[in-house]
């Protein structure tokens, strides 16, 4: 016996089935199944009068379903002094585990806003199960009461008022995090308003740091959006020789670039898109010999317009597009030697906007 | 004692050198002739011997019942009694028998009691003179066999019909008739200290790697085995020394034309009596992947065909995996909306998901081997009462996800893509479940890195196991991964042994 | 003497997935966390750098007829040699533990995910170590077809980074001072672990090496710049405030309807930091062994496996411990290993042969 080799074979064979067992003993941490856990789909977040967070929480429930097809989906409410004590209530409510990362939206409700939401959102940017790319949003009054609405007798699921944006306008945790960590950029958020059977977002909120200062109606919007080279814009309508002339704006492209004249920054704004006919009431004879004239009107409203949401930024001391980066990349030495907030108000810029005007269906004639 | 056996499990036991029998030559009496035979069957009932008388001397045909065509036997043995001698002696009537006679092909002679007993155990009918110290041998095997049938496991659409039977000779005529070739070589020899089975190894001599044959040849003399009752029983002795793997270098094949391709290609075929499917060295990992179709359809077809497969080789180790890994580690890597249903399913269920997909894989092994070697009727009984019982009653009962239920069902139906990887894989995917279950996709991961670097660490006979994927080959990629038209591929075909990263 | 066992773009790709996994932690506190856009600069230095650095190295291995570093060493140095071959056993086995140690606090502290770590790391250790003893042929090919995954996922999320990337996010460099640009050429350079493994490597290797380096160099200057361009690009500022920014990039990529990539692209990296942790044993132990008179070479990887074990637990309970990961202690080790050592048993074997021809 003393002469034999080791038997790999029979070792290989013991490892085998070793191993499983190894990972069986050792590799279990206790793990709570899915369905032990409380799939959240979006969250509002309220201040109440003692400043303490009242946070209502749109989940699934996946252990008492509606039915065999359907989870059930419930409306939670908890409060606490922070954001995770009181999202850790909702484990002592429900017996249920949250699960962050199937969230869809975080909605702040506008008492929050106007008063920051740096802290309110600290907690999601750092625990690991929330996922950087949630969509965030201000409530008109409460968020609460957008995530409790219902339709026909139906909660509106989370998800669907997250889809009432297009993705590539939206602003996620990463973007905020992204405007508010340096001093010369300020985040922007989508304003959901709670109607009697709907929801809508068309507004924008303007943030200085983390704190709402001020909000663009739609249409002030649909042009910072522009600004910021959205994909999809929405449909503009205005008045032309009476008439009333709608297009859907899309493929906005815009460059900024900046200069200095008299030590005062100066952008020039410049916005490309086009521009899709869709009604136009009266009769216009050709539409084709008008197109330049709808497009000179569309261009001298839209540059209104941009003028108007740039301003109304400015004038808060909000830089939501970017010109303190575009600034600081064409003439960094002027750039550290200012101070960028207190410069905003006295920025000057310069705006054009041409559209590509495009008839389609029919010629109108 | 127990001490013992934990030794005699770890270490092994001593090897004891082959020892040559010395071999009797054949006594010149008829009578010790006979009694050798009737000493060595010890009266065992299926030892014919017919002693008669030929001219002047005495003789007698020994065989075996059952293993020579009497029809045959008959013919010969006629024409040997009634042929007019002229010689006296012994020594005369012997040649004359030899050379003048018998006018059949297969007849040989033998000098020694050893060869002698080994044709009459193979079905040959032995010729004894008295008087004489050689035995004539008539290669007259007659016995029944089954007939050359397609062979179930590897069915093709567009391939031939035939498939290898269990005896060897005919498995020889149905290479040598697809391989009109005379440097097509056989090789006999006999395995198996007690079955003495006889083996034969095929090639083509301009093909081959001489220090590849060299070395199947070692192998195989060196085998130490007792029976050899199936071509398994000799394919771990073709395996290369301490390998370890789940996955087996040596291929396997019941197809004559697939055979037929691997020789041309320099491959080497060990042929096992008394057993239909032939081994092939070297093998390839790819090779798993590759069916005799493939060569018959459009390369882009068989292409895609093979991409699948592949496909279906990840689905089958890594599907139950990632599922499980994935629903209770990751599931935000999982679309909201299936999460749902998993979720759903997974709540109205008692066990845990790992629980679950591990005990509807062990109910769907059980039933798999169940069915499998049934009566063909009973068979379809057992998977219609298992389709049942686990497909719908289990999910009704709410014992069993719908989504666990389809993953399994999946996980099967792509292991079915690739039959010869069935055994590497049902055992690979239960390991893949539990590193899913316990470390999420980081221990399934470090597992598929391991089985991965235990797959590219296998060479056998100096050919790297994964070539031509790594080491990388693009000119072995033409049939591979990818199946180039067959006017690409004719112009220059790929020698195993000229594989990236082969010794050779 | 080394066989040549292993070919050119396997050399390639094993030096490669090494530094792919190295690549992946590069962050803001890995250089005193200061901007990292201007790591830009610093990659392009490096790139420069190394092609200096390597020259050592690769004159001693090319002109030896199959000797690696060991071998040069015991032949110049006798009896001396063998401090140097443990000295070497002793820096690989630093790059297996920081390796180790990176792939604990970024599982632990970033990810935190519901495993047991030490289970994890214990199970990854005992794989390298069957791993290593398969060999560095075995691994370079296993090491292809995991750079094969890694690439066709990395080009997926770049791709799909690319499309957010925002221009203006590219500030002007050395924006807010040099100090970027030192302390990220002083990081890179401490993880070039690849050059003293290449002199180990060299001689097993088949093929034209002066260009193998050369493309491979040219590999990592371009996967640095590209990622480090990406990170910036979809992150801005926010890129010097995350731990591992790389990550945080990685975790907005989405394809279609499936969104959080970075699952995945971290499982690869598992395979990566798998494939980094057998090589580094085998180097590790290929030096012992040399050093110690052809012992097996299954016992002092299982040996050094223990080691592994030990200064991965140990390092969970002693802060102290920590100090050995200061880039700075790795930054020593690694000009020792990579240049010094080779350059001085160049100069060394250049005079004894002019004492031999005189």
């Amino acid at each position: 016996m003393s002469e034999s080799r080791i038997n790999l074979r029979n070792i290989n064979l013991l490892l085998i089935f070793l191993f499983p067992i190894f990972f069986l003993i050792f590799g279990i941490k206790k793990q709570n199944e899915i369905h032990e856990k409380l799939m959240i789909q979006g969250i509002g977040i309220d201040l109440d009068e003692n400043e303490n967070y009242k946070i209502t929480v749109q989940a699934y429930d996946f252990k008492n379903p509606e039915d065999k097809n359907n989870p059930r989906i419930r409306i939670l409410e908890c409060y606490g002094r922070s954001v995770s004590e009181s999202l850790e209530n909702l484990k002592k409510s429900t017996g249920l585990y949250p699960m962050y990362s199937q969230n869809r939206i975080i909605i702040f409700g506008s008492t929050l806003a106007k008063k920051g939401i740096k802290k309110a959102i600290d907690f999601f940017s750092r625990y690991y199960e929330n996922r950087p790319s949630v969509k965030l949003r201000v409530a008109k009054e409460k968020a609460e009461d957008i995530i409790k609405s219902k339709i026909d007798g139906k909660i509106i699921k989370s998800s669907e008022v997250r889809d009432l944006v297009d993705e590539k306008s939206d602003t996620n945790i990463l973007d905020f995090e992204k405007s508010i960590c340096t001093p010369y950029s300020d985040p922007s958020m989508f304003i959901l308003e709670k109607n009697e059977n709907e929801i809508i977002c068309e507004n924008l909120a303007i943030f200085n740091n983390d704190s709402m200062v001020e909000t663009l109606d739609k249409y002030e919007t649909m042009a910072s959006m522009i600004i910021k080279s959205a994909p999809k814009i929405g449909i503009y309508s205005f008045k032309m020789k009476d008439n009333l002339v709608s297009c859907n704006l899309e493929n906005a492209k815009t460059k900024i670039k900046a200069d200095i004249v008299d030590n005062i920054p100066i952008f020039y704004v410049e916005s490309k898109l086009k521009a899709i006919l869709l009604e136009s009431y009266e009769n216009f004879g050709d539409v084709k010999s008008i197109e330049s004239e709808i497009k000179n009107e569309l261009d001298k409203n839209l540059k209104n317009l941009c003028e108007k949401s740039i301003s109304k930024s400015l004038s808060n001391k909000c830089d939501i597009f970017k010109f303190g980066k575009i600034l600081r990349n064409k003439n960094p030495k002027y750039f550290k030697s200012i101070e960028w907030k207190n410069i905003l108000g006295k920025i000057k810029f310069e705006i054009n906007v041409s559209s590509e005007i495009s008839v389609v269906g029919t010629d109108n004639q | 004692m127990i001490l013992e056996d934990i030794k005699k499990f770890f270490l092994e036991s001593k090897k004891e050198p082959k020892q040559e029998k010395k071999k009797t030559k054949i006594d010149k009496s008829l009578k010790k002739t006979i009694e050798f035979f009737q000493k060595e069957f010890d009266e065992g009932a299926d030892l014919i011997i017919r002693q008669m008388k030929i001219s002047c001397s005495d003789a007698a045909i020994i065989s075996v019942d059952g293993m020579i065509d009497k029809d045959i036997t008959n013919d010969i043995m006629k024409s040997i009694v009634n042929f007019e001698y002229k010689s006296s002696n012994s020594k005369d009537l012997y040649d004359e028998i030899k050379d003048k006679i018998s006018a059949f092909p297969d007849q040989s002679e033998v000098f020694t009691y050893e060869d002698a007993l080994n044709m009459a155990l193979i079905g040959c009918a032995l010729l004894v003179i008295d008087g004489q110290d050689s035995i004539i041998v008539f290669g007259v095997q007659g016995f029944a066999m089954r007939a050359i049938s397609e062979p179930t496991s590897e069915k093709s659409q567009r391939g031939s019909r035939e498939g290898f039977n269990e005896v060897l000779k005919s498995n020889m005529t149905l290479i040598r008739r697809r391989i009109a070739n005379p440097k097509l070589k056989f090789e006999m020899m006999q395995l198996g200290s007690t079955t003495r089975t006889f083996v034969s190894i095929c090639y083509m001599n301009d093909r081959v790697e001489p220090e590849i044959l060299n070395e199947v040849r070692k192998r195989l003399q060196n085998c130490d085995i007792k029976s050899v009752s199936t071509s398994g029983c000799i394919s771990p002795y073709l395996e290369e020394e301490g390998d370890l793997s789940l996955f087996s270098s040596v291929g396997l094949s019941e197809r004559p034309d697939s055979v037929c391709g691997k020789i041309v290609e320099g491959r080497i075929a060990v042929l096992v009596d008394g057993s239909p499917t032939v081994l092939i060295v070297p093998y390839l990992f790819v090779e798993y992947f590759h069916n005799i179709d493939d060569y018959a359809m459009k390369p882009y077809f068989a292409t895609l065909n093979r991409f699948f497969k592949f496909l279906a080789f990840f689905i089958s180790v890594l599907l139950p995996g990632f599922y499980v890994g994935f629903s209770t580690f990751n599931p935000e890597l999982i679309p909201s909306e299936l999460l749902n249903k998993i979720s759903l399913a997974n709540g109205s269920t008692p066990f845990s998901i790992m629980a679950e997909t591990l005990l509807i894989h062990f109910i769907y092994e059980i039933m798999r081997e169940s069915g499998l070697r049934l009566p063909q009727n009973l068979g379809h009984a057992v998977s219609i009462v298992g389709g049942l019982v686990v497909g719908d009653a289990a999910v009704n009962a709410g014992l069993i996800g719908a989504p666990t239920i389809m993953v399994v069902a999946l996980t099967a139906i792509s292991t079915f893509v690739i039959p010869n990887l069935y055994e590497p894989i049902s055992l690979l995917r239960i390991l893949f479940i539990i590193a899913g279950g316990t470390l999420g996709i980081w221990g399934i991961m470090t597992l598929f890195s391991v089985v991965l670097l235990n797959l590219c660490s296998k060479s056998n006979f100096g050919v790297p196991f994964t070539a031509p994927i790594s080491p990388f080959g693009l000119f072995g990629m033409r049939d591979s991964i990818l199946r180039t038209s067959w006017k690409t591929l004719s112009k220059n075909r790929n020698r195993v042994q000229k594989m990236p990263g082969s010794n050779y | 003497m080394n066989k040549k066992i292993i070919s050119l773009p396997q050399f390639i790709v094993l030096l490669m997935v090494n530094r792919l996994v190295i690549s992946m932690t590069f962050g803001p506190s890995s250089i005193n966390g200061n901007d990292i856009w201007d790591c830009i600069i610093s990659s392009a230095v490096v790139f420069l750098l190394t092609f200096f650095m390597v020259i050592p190295v690769t004159i001693l291995c090319k002109n030896s007829d199959g000797s690696d570093i060991l071998d040069i060493n015991e032949y110049t140095l006798g009896k001396f040699g063998k401090i140097i071959s443990i000295i070497y056993s002793f820096y690989f086995i630093l790059v297996c533990t920081y390796t180790l140690f990176s792939f604990k606090i970024f599982v632990e502290n970033v990810i935190n995910p519901p495993i047991s770590f030490p289970v994890l790391s214990t199970t990854m250790i005992i794989f390298a170590c069957y791993a290593s003893s398969k060999g560095i042929e075995s691994i370079s090919r296993c090491s292809s077809i995991i750079l094969f995954f890694i690439v066709f996922l990395l080009a997926l999320i770049g791709f799909s980074l690319f499309r957010v990337t925002d221009f203006t996010n590219f500030k002007p460099f050395f924006y807010d001072g040099y100090e970027s640009l030192t302390d990220g050429i002083i990081f890179m350079i401490s993880r070039m672990s690849c050059i003293p493994a290449m002199g180990l490597l060299i001689p097993m290797t088949n093929g034209n090496i002066k260009k193998g380096i050369i493309f491979w160099n040219i590999l990592v200057f371009s996967l640095m710049s590209v990622s480090i361009f990406l990170v910036v690009g979809v992150l801005g500022d926010l890129s010097s405030v995350k731990l591992f920014p790389i990550y945080t990039a990685t975790s907005v990529s989405k394809i279609s309807k499936f969104e959080n990539l970075d699952s995945l692209y971290l499982g690869l990296w598992t395979s990566g930091i798998f494939i980094k942790l057998s090589m580094f044993l085998n180097l590790s132990s290929e030096c012992l062994r040399k050093s110690f008179g052809n012992k097996s070479n299954k016992i002092i990887i299982f040996l050094l496996g223990i080691i592994l074990f030990l200064t991965n637990t140990f390092s969970k309970i002693s802060n102290s411990f920590k100090g050995i990961f200061n880039v700075k202690f790795i930054f020593f080790f690694t000009i020792l290993t990579a240049f010094v050592i080779p350059f001085i048993l160049l100069l060394l074997k250049k005079r004894s042969k002019k004492i031999v021809r005189i």
